[in-house]
């Protein structure tokens, strides 16, 4: 019995020992060899864009921006374009015909030169991806090499945001000989790019590791490797960031955000997004032929409540669904606002409404950040009387929801990827399902002046186009925007250069290890 | 013996077929439509279609039902995501293995801790013993898994450091995890085995054999655990299964990369092939498992065998 329980005892210390070696830290490495961990909240959607007709999500923006390069920059700070990949571009009048000069120092991340018949072949992979493109660069029709540095895209149609495209997630540069080597397939397995990062290695639902670009044409970044976390857990992920798991942490909720400002050894960078949280009506709702009920509903809201108490002051009023400084957004006061909070005034709007009782259903995304603005929301109209239900769904089924139209309120949060108004033009885009079952009574007229906006090539008639647009929303009340959403980097102070901005081209190419 | 198998074996098809239509079934019938999950709400009519055709979504649902699993049985083809379009048999393979050492290892802490901790319990009927082992029980099966999970990461990765919070890199990974997950499994284990044993700890052949002069050790472990084990047994079958649905919240807040999170993610897109491969993969090993209990059963049972005898 004694020699079995020594037996145990040591197979005991000697697992013991084996788990503490497997859980000892590794060692420090040189600065140069540190390994930014940085977390986010979900997988990647898409890792090679305009492979597989698969949009590109909103938070995929960091790594595409990672291991790609478009053809232009939008500087998120100045909302301008700048040179990129193309040193310069310009249209002809019609906008008909898009010319751009390549730069001839880049090159993928397996060495080959990017060459202008990859410009046009990557280009011309629009077509094969309607589901992202058809909204978002109406009318393209080819690409064509001029020269070893010079590509011309064609137009079927003028579409007046066509270099935004150039500039967003939608549209980077591939390596055309190595997708004809290993087919997409392969090149998803392992993308190539010309950005600042290259791809290692993936493990799907984990992580995404990469390593600096040494050759990157605007010189190698300052962080040699780095890799992507999906910890999906909100409370994992500030744990992960305060055992030094993680580095950084990207758009983690406000609340977490004030809990790591009172953290020592980190710091949160925030920033006032493009994104702006709006509340849209169902398309087949009475809400759409009952304006004084859409007045009652909007006088009842207090954004401000929302702004200050659930998103804690980070989050900012805005007076219309375009975030201002976005290109051809009109300036403030030159439209309409939608009306303010009024409780007083949304219980006379209530009482000449056709309102009968009937429970108003608002749809939001369970477990969403929406849901806590919808839960604020349905307190404001019960408030006044109205009697509101709260359904909260799966991502699946709200999608599918808001496209039958069949709810009274969900509150969207809209991102214009080609940071430009043209989000405007679809909401209301003719053929669209959302479309053709609204009963707005504005909508053809909507749907003619979105339709002049894509073609309108000069910028100031196109600003007036889109101040129309919103004028009628505003006036109307089609919809009711309430905040510009809020981005954040939860981050370590070991990192300098961090820097949360309003849209999703994140470069993380730009970061280093604090001195 | 072989008849008993065979005929367990052979109750595992129409259970196999019948989960997997139910569970194809009603994510059919779900009000979500997995083509505008690619589309977007600005798709047109036409677009919709398109995709429904695309995704076969316009064929009637046992045609669909009925294709996948052909391709599954004939070509071991498990599909394609709806929503990434990646294919699901590549990302089961690469996430299985996670699954496999997180709910295996929790399975061996079920056993090797709730059979031990249950008999001791009821061989110290009414000590303090007992009582603590009890109250521990009671207060593992009490305590929601998430909670649980979220107090340990504080504790033992925040500040003692001794384990990761997150990820599967390692072994280390996985201790916490397994711990978490097999903790009201463990709980429930201690209370049955107590019960069972307590029950044959009072009939008289275990009196006799202690008359007989036989050690106590000998009683419990020989004569008491042989019957006690009984319905032990069939609880470790029904474990499996739990342990692998407990599996989704675990993997979740730990963020490994298994079939549970896989299984989280495809049910909230309504991504069907994408929960088809968990789901079944689920189901098989609860089959399997069952079955293998069953073998076991007759095996400890000479009454099970003498019927098929």
């Amino acid at each position: 019995m004694k020699r079995h329980f020594k037996k145990a005892l040591a197979l005991t210390a000697a697992a013991a020992l084996m788990a503490g070696s497997l859980m000892t830290a590794p060692v420090s490495a040189a600065e140069d060899d540190r390994t930014l961990n940085l977390g986010i909240g979900s997988e990647i959607s898409n890792l090679v864009p305009m492979s597989n007709n698969v949009a590109v999500s909103n938070r995929d923006g960091l790594i595409v921006f990672a291991l790609y390069d478009p053809l232009l920059w939008y500087n998120t700070e100045t909302n301008e374009l700048e040179p990129w990949l193309a040193t310069e571009w310009s249209h002809n009048e019609e906008g008909t015909e898009w010319y751009f000069t390549l730069r001839d120092d880049v090159y993928f991340h397996n060495g080959e030169k990017m060459t202008a018949e990859d410009v046009a072949w990557s280009i011309n992979l629009i077509p094969e991806n309607p589901v992202v493109t058809d909204q978002n660069i109406p009318g393209f029709d080819r690409a064509e090499v001029v020269d070893d540095t010079h590509v011309t895209v064609y137009m079927e149609e003028p579409f007046a945001s066509t270099d935004n495209f150039f500039a967003s997630y939608h549209m980077v540069m591939l390596d055309k000989s190595y997708q004809e080597e290993v087919g997409w397939e392969g090149y998803i397995e392992h993308p190539i790019g010309t950005g600042p990062y290259k791809f290692v290695d993936r493990a799907i639902g984990s992580y995404v590791s990469m390593e600096a670009n040494e050759d990157y044409w605007q010189g190698a970044p300052d962080i040699k490797k780095v890799n992507l976390q999906i910890i999906p857990d909100a409370n994992s992920q500030l744990l992960s960031l305060e055992t030094g798991e993680v580095d950084a942490l990207q758009n983690v909720s406000l609340q977490n955000c004030e809990m790591v400002e009172g953290m020592d050894g980190f710091e949160v960078s925030y920033c006032t997004a493009n994104t702006v949280a709006y509340i849209q009506w169902g398309s087949q709702s009475q809400l759409n032929t009952d304006e004084n009920l859409r007045l009652a509903i909007c006088a009842a809201i207090d954004p401000e409540a929302i702004n200050t108490v659930l998103n804690k002051g980070h989050t900012t009023a805005v007076s219309c669904m375009i975030a201002p400084g976005l290109r051809c957004r009109p300036e403030d006061g030159t439209f309409t606002t939608v009306p303010a909070y009024d409780p007083e005034a949304a219980s006379e709007y209530l009482e000449s409404s056709n309102y009968n009782g009937d429970p108003i259903v608002i749809i939001v995304p369970s477990g969403s950040k929406e849901e806590a603005v919808c839960q604020v929301i349905q307190g404001n109209l019960q408030n006044i009387g109205m009697t509101v239900e709260l359904k909260a769904v799966d991502g699946a089924t709200h999608q599918t929801l808001l496209n039958e139209g069949n709810f009274d309120i969900s509150v969207y949060s809209g991102l214009p990827s080609l940071y430009d108004c043209n989000l405007l033009y679809q909401l209301f885009m003719p053929g669209t399902q959302n479309y053709e079952n609204s009963k707005s009574e504005y909508k053809e007229e909507l749907a003619e002046l979105g339709k002049a906006s894509a073609v309108e090539m000069d910028e100031e008639a196109r600003t007036e186009i889109f101040r129309q647009m919103i004028e009628i929303m505003n006036t109307h009340v089609l919809t009711i925007p309430l905040y510009q959403d809020c981005n954040t980097f939860c981050y370590s102070t070991d990192l300098a250069n961090v820097k949360a901005i309003p849209g999703t081209n994140v470069r993380i190419a730009e970061w280093s290890w604090a001195e | 013996m072989l008849k008993y198998i065979g005929k367990r074996l052979l109750m595992i098809i129409p259970t196999f077929l019948l989960l997997t239509l139910l569970v194809y079934t009603i994510l059919s019938l779900s009000p979500a439509d997995p083509a505008l999950m690619r589309l977007g709400t600005t798709a047109t009519e036409e677009q919709i279609e398109e995709m429904h055709h695309e995704m076969g979504l316009d064929r009637p649902l046992l045609v669909r039902y009925g294709t996948y699993m052909w391709d599954l049985i004939t070509k071991g083809e498990m599909g394609e995501s709806w929503v990434m379009q990646t294919n699901v048999k590549s990302e089961f393979i690469e996430r299985l293995p996670n699954t496999l050492i997180l709910t295996g290892l929790a399975l061996l802490l079920t056993i090797w801790v709730g059979i031990p901790a249950g008999i001791y319990a009821a061989v110290k009927q009414n000590t303090t013993g007992d009582r603590v082992t009890m109250i521990l029980a009671m207060l593992l099966i009490s305590l929601p898994n998430f909670f649980l999970s979220l107090i340990c990461q504080i504790v033992f990765c925040l500040w003692l450091g001794w384990f990761p919070v997150t990820g599967a890199g390692s072994f280390a990974h996985f201790i916490l995890p397994s711990i978490m997950l097999a903790a009201s499994r463990v709980a429930g284990q201690v209370r049955l085995t107590r019960s069972s044993m307590l029950d044959v700890l009072g009939q008289d052949y275990i009196r006799t054999a202690s008359a007989k002069g036989c050690s106590k050790i000998r009683v419990i472990c020989y004569h008491a655990l042989r019957n006690g084990l009984l319905p032990v047994i069939t609880n470790i079958g029904n474990n499996v299964g739990g342990l692998v649905a407990g599996a989704v919240t675990v993997e979740t807040i730990f963020a490994i990369p298994g079939i549970g999170s896989m299984l989280v993610n495809a049910v909230r897109t309504s991504d069907i092939p994408q929960v088809m491969g968990p789901i079944i993969f689920i189901s098989l090993l609860v089959c399997v498992v069952n079955l293998l209990v069953d073998i076991l059963y007759a095996v400890i049972d000479p009454r099970v065998k003498l019927q098929y005898s």
